[in-house]
């Protein structure tokens, strides 16, 4: 009798990061292609996603193209005691910080780093949570309870704990070390999702029909369950955006998430941290960025949601 | 009832098993040998290391060092702290009350908060108070949880002196409170750090709420009431609130992990000496047996409040007793 | 004559809504007199349930009671009324008993509880008192060991037993006018009889009036006095009960006849009126049933008919029961009516 809120928004810092499962989507089963390219125009046509899109694209371009746009480098100090905790300034746009950097070039670079990060531990995650929770919806029976079992224990582990406990045991931290291990930590539930559609779609005629025709398991699965569990999937990914994005910042002020000296928009609070009450730009201009980013991630999915499943109801 | 704390205690027992296993297989996975570092660590002893390589079956061949290791955490037994040299259970056992004061304020204060916030809501959808605040618990919920602590330590501690800016007690004076002092010493401290975490906690309740009477509202029970003569008041607050109570009480349990999560942050920037205090702390000095132990308590305090939320909801949900 | 207890007179409930303005009821007038049963006939979609909701003001946006309707009960307009009045008439003077009893009651609460409420909101009666009275009351409506029974949840009952439920809790105020929305149709034919019979003995004993909306003749034909049968929003025939039976007037209410099975019937195929009933945001030009009907020509798209007159106390919206002037002579050339069918 737990009905499931539709419409509902998932929240995303990692305060309350869970999951909430949505119902599978009833939709009737066009070709995938069309699905998603009616979702994308409904999107597109949505002013508020719109806003989002062109927002996380601004970032992202901004991160690509920043050794263009920084003034300085981000790494060199500018002057050992001259220069360091100067507030905005015409020459230094966002301040600099305690070793003489100036902080938009920091906050530029950071950007790279930053999304880099959170969209590619959130592919890699949701990869993962994808195949194993579509597997298991799709074999059913046992080995689909098996398998959520696993998944329902994983998932009793408060992420941050967990994080902790993989930074301890495996010692050194790289970018890459970090985006698997936020990856690896962050798919579980995703596979919860992927399970009830791969679940629902399974029950399918078309799938019926499919394995009547003589389709091996594997080929049913790749061609009519697979495409049903992408759109959903695509949300949480989103959703998990916003969350790794937040995580890793939360990790790098904490000191245990990019090393040093790369920049990152968490360790930039981090270097205000013993100054927060004098250098203030050190902890508002990378907070902006942070609550912009989940904003906008967090409003394109709840949008994208919504454009997935017509019959739904928007949150707002 | 009986049968249904039983089947769900079986359920707990199981998920924190698997826990237990998969910290094993993470132990035995990560770089080095296993427990190698442990050993090696010039912090230990010689008749420590002796201990530990007998406890541990170490030479053994590995499925003899999982069940040891199974025994050894069935008996309560956590290992000695790297760095503090102590029981990890005792530091544990000093910290965990410590933290789950602060959650629970956080949840009891952020679930009253965010369910009569977004009942009002959805009482008055549409209306400007209603677009104010969903507008506000989609903002809350974008902000970072260690950077609200820094903000609203900024604000309330340091420029207006509200509140104290670190610790749970104030180390100078509180030996010498009375008891009624000490209580409130701690309480001052309490206040910003949960608060944090209910402002978090209220703005995704809220959402939720909203959303879930909103789903009632449209249902036949409603208008039923309605065509009693009641008010529209308690049309919507006493009977359709009562229904969408229940999947808030759900999601009670689901925001359980990720509570203790936020809680790690929130007592960083305070230094709040709780579990996630001491598990960074541990992360720092490389202090493994206190990090596995706040993943087994810790997955443990989550499994018990599940099973209590469990138990609300089908106080709450006359439906679900049977079962 | 006396005044009769309610009146509609020209009610109109339309739905502004993004896909055009429905107008679900369009013009609905009758009454209904103190301890009288006006059976309300009709398809789903001729707007009998919406008309019922409006009795009460339970219409919810985008649904709305157009200005020019009136709904006169006990002295008053309750279309006029402020909320605080209108609800002091709901479950207190007019009471309503819903059509599917799984879903109409609140399932966390238990039944006692959701029908002494009616007691404690409307004459502040105590938790103990209004609890005794609903005691009473599911006892009144046959239910076995109310005492008990009154500390069960709705799911814990069956069908039947919860419209018993429905009904006690509309009773408790004894109220002058009980609206029935379709009371048995979620229910066993074997339940059906069971809450028939039990509404008309609790009418005899208490002489309150009913409202009772339902798509079965059948019902219709053992509970009611009088009937109104409702088409495309409108009331297209009201007659005495026996007199529908006896000399249905509108071709609508004949088909609803033909279309029910009927014991000792040597047919192997069930008649139908053919066509579905029509969007409410799109009725048809002239008369709303001409599109299904075997009778209909010309004049039938052109004019919308009135109620005509068919015998005593029973009118019809037809232009077949035009009495006033042959119509197929006046207008000349191609009048004639399609299909046989001689006027009844």
């Amino acid at each position: 009798m737990r009905r499931p809120i539709r419409g509902c928004d998932v929240p995303s810092t990692p305060v309350i990061a869970s999951l909430s499962i949505p119902e599978p989507s009833n939709a009737i089963p066009l070709a995938q292609g069309t699905r998603l390219s009616q979702a994308a125009r409904a999107l597109w046509q949505d002013r508020a996603a719109r806003t989002a899109l062109v927002c996380l694209a601004a970032l992202v371009l901004a991160g690509v193209f920043a050794p263009l746009l920084s003034p300085y480098h981000p790494d060199v100090p500018l002057g050992i005691n001259t220069l360091n905790l100067r507030p905005p300034s015409a020459g230094h746009w966002l301040g600099t910080d305690p070793a003489s950097r100036d902080v938009l070039s920091r906050m530029l670079y950071g950007t790279r780093v930053s999304l880099a990060i959170a969209l590619l531990s959130a592919l890699l995650a949701s990869c993962m949570g994808l195949m194993y929770g579509g597997v298991a919806g799709y074999a059913g029976g046992a080995l689909d309870s098996a398998m959520m079992r696993a998944i329902d224990a994983l998932l009793s582990i408060p992420r941050v704990l967990l994080l902790i406990t993989v930074l301890a045991l495996w010692g050194n931290v790289s970018v890459f070390s970090l985006v698997l291990v936020l990856a690896v930590t962050g798919w579980f539930g995703v596979s919860r999702i992927a399970r009830a559609e791969a679940m629902a779609a399974r029950t399918r005629e078309y799938v019926t029909a499919a394995r009547a025709l003589g389709a091996g398991h594997v080929q049913t699965f790749v061609r009519h369950v697979l495409p049903h569990l992408v759109g959903p999937v695509l949300v949480a990914a989103t959703i998990s955006v916003g969350q790794v994005v937040i995580l890793e910042a939360g990790l790098s002020y904490l000191g245990y998430g990019v090393p040093q000296p790369n920049p990152t928009w968490g360790s930039i609070i981090r270097d205000g941290r013993e100054t927060l009450s004098t250098a203030w730009w050190l902890t508002l201009f990378p907070g902006i960025a942070l609550v912009g980013t989940a904003l906008a991630v967090n409003t394109l999915a709840d949008r994208l949601r919504a454009a997935l499943n017509p019959r739904q109801l928007p949150a707002q | 009832m009986a049968a249904f704390l039983l089947r769900r205690a079986i359920q707990g027992l199981a998920i924190v098993f698997t826990v237990v296993t998969f910290t094993f297989v993470l132990i035995h996975a990560a770089p080095g040998e296993p427990f190698g570092a442990l050993l090696e660590d010039p912090r230990f002893t010689m008749a420590m290391r002796e201990q530990l390589r007998a406890r541990y079956g170490l030479d053994r061949p590995l499925p003899e060092q999982y069940a040891r290791y199974v025994a050894k955490i069935a008996s309560g037994d956590l290992d000695i702290s790297l760095s503090k040299l102590r029981p990890v259970r005792a530091i544990l056992a000093e910290a965990l009350p410590r933290t789950l004061l602060l959650m629970s304020v956080a949840l009891a204060v952020g679930f009253a908060l965010g369910i009569g916030v977004g009942a009002l809501q959805a009482w008055r959808v549409g209306s400007r108070t209603d677009r104010v605040f969903v507008r506000l618990t989609v903002a809350i919920a974008a902000v970072p949880d260690f950077w609200l602590a820094l903000a609203l330590m900024l604000v309330f501690a340091v420029k207006l002196q509200w509140f104290p800016v670190t610790g749970i007690v104030d180390d100078a004076m509180h030996p010498f409170l009375s008891p009624f002092g000490k209580a409130k010493d701690v309480l001052r401290h309490l206040v910003l750090p949960a608060g944090t975490l209910t402002i978090l906690v209220a703005a995704v309740v809220a959402r939720h709420q909203r959303a879930a009477l909103l789903d009632v509202l449209p249902d036949d029970f409603v208008r039923t009431a309605r065509a009693k003569g009641l008010s529209e008041r308690a049309v919507v607050m006493r009977h359709a609130l009562r229904n969408a109570l229940l999947p808030t009480i759900t999601l009670l349990g689901l925001a359980l992990p990720s509570l203790v999560g936020g809680a790690v942050f929130v007592e960083s920037v305070f230094s709040w000496p709780g579990m996630g205090r001491t598990a960074l702390d541990a992360l720092s000095a490389r202090d493994y047996p206190v990090v596995l132990g706040t993943v087994l308590v810790g997955t443990s305090f989550v499994v018990v409040g599940s099973i209590l939320t469990d138990l609300l909801y089908a106080a709450a949900d006359p439906r679900m007793r049977r079962a | 004559m006396t005044e009769p207890l309610l009146r509609v007179e020209n009610l109109r409930t339309y739905f502004h809504t993004a896909a055009g303005l429905a107008r679900a009821v369009d013009g609905v007038s009758f009454s209904i007199a103190r301890g009288e049963t006006l059976g309300v006939v009709g398809e789903s979609g001729c707007g009998k349930s919406v008309t019922a909701l409006s009795m009460l003001r339970l219409v919810q946006p985008p649904g709305r009671i157009e200005p020019g309707s009136h709904i006169w009960f006990e002295g008053r307009d309750l279309l006029s009324a402020s909320d605080e009045e209108i609800r002091r008439v709901r479950g207190n003077r007019i009471a309503m008993v819903f059509q599917e009893p799984m879903t109409a009651l609140n399932p966390v609460f238990t039944v006692g509880d959701q029908i002494a409420e009616v007691a404690r909101v409307h004459d502040g009666a105590s938790r103990r008192a209004a609890w005794d009275r609903a005691v009473d009351m599911l006892s009144l409506v046959g239910i076995p060991s109310p005492r008990d029974r009154a500390s069960n949840y709705p799911h814990q009952m069956s069908g039947g037993m919860r419209q018993r439920v429905l009904i006690a809790m509309a009773l408790m105020m004894n109220p002058a006018l009980i609206i029935a929305d379709e009371p048995t149709t979620a229910l066993d034919v074997t339940i059906q009889a069971q809450i028939l019979e039990l509404l008309a003995s609790l009418q005899q004993k208490f002489g309150t009036a009913i409202l009772l909306i339902t798509h079965d003749l059948g019902v219709v034909a053992e509970v009611a006095s009088r009937v109104i049968v409702m088409y495309g929003g409108q009331v297209v025939e009201e007659a005495p009960v026996r007199s529908l039976f006896a000399e249905p007037g509108h071709p609508y209410t004949k088909g609803l006849m033909q279309a029910m099975p009927r014991v000792g019937m040597d047919r192997e195929r069930l008649v139908t009126i053919p066509g579905t009933v029509p969007p409410p945001t799109a009725w048809p030009s002239g008369c709303r049933f001409r599109d299904r009907c075997a009778f209909a020509w010309e004049r039938c798209e052109r004019e919308h008919p009135g109620l005509q007159s068919v015998a005593p106390l029973h009118t019809a919206r037809c232009h077949l029961v035009d009495s006033g002037g042959d119509d197929s002579a006046s207008s000349g050339g191609d009048t004639r009516r399609r299909g046989e069918g001689a006027r009844p």
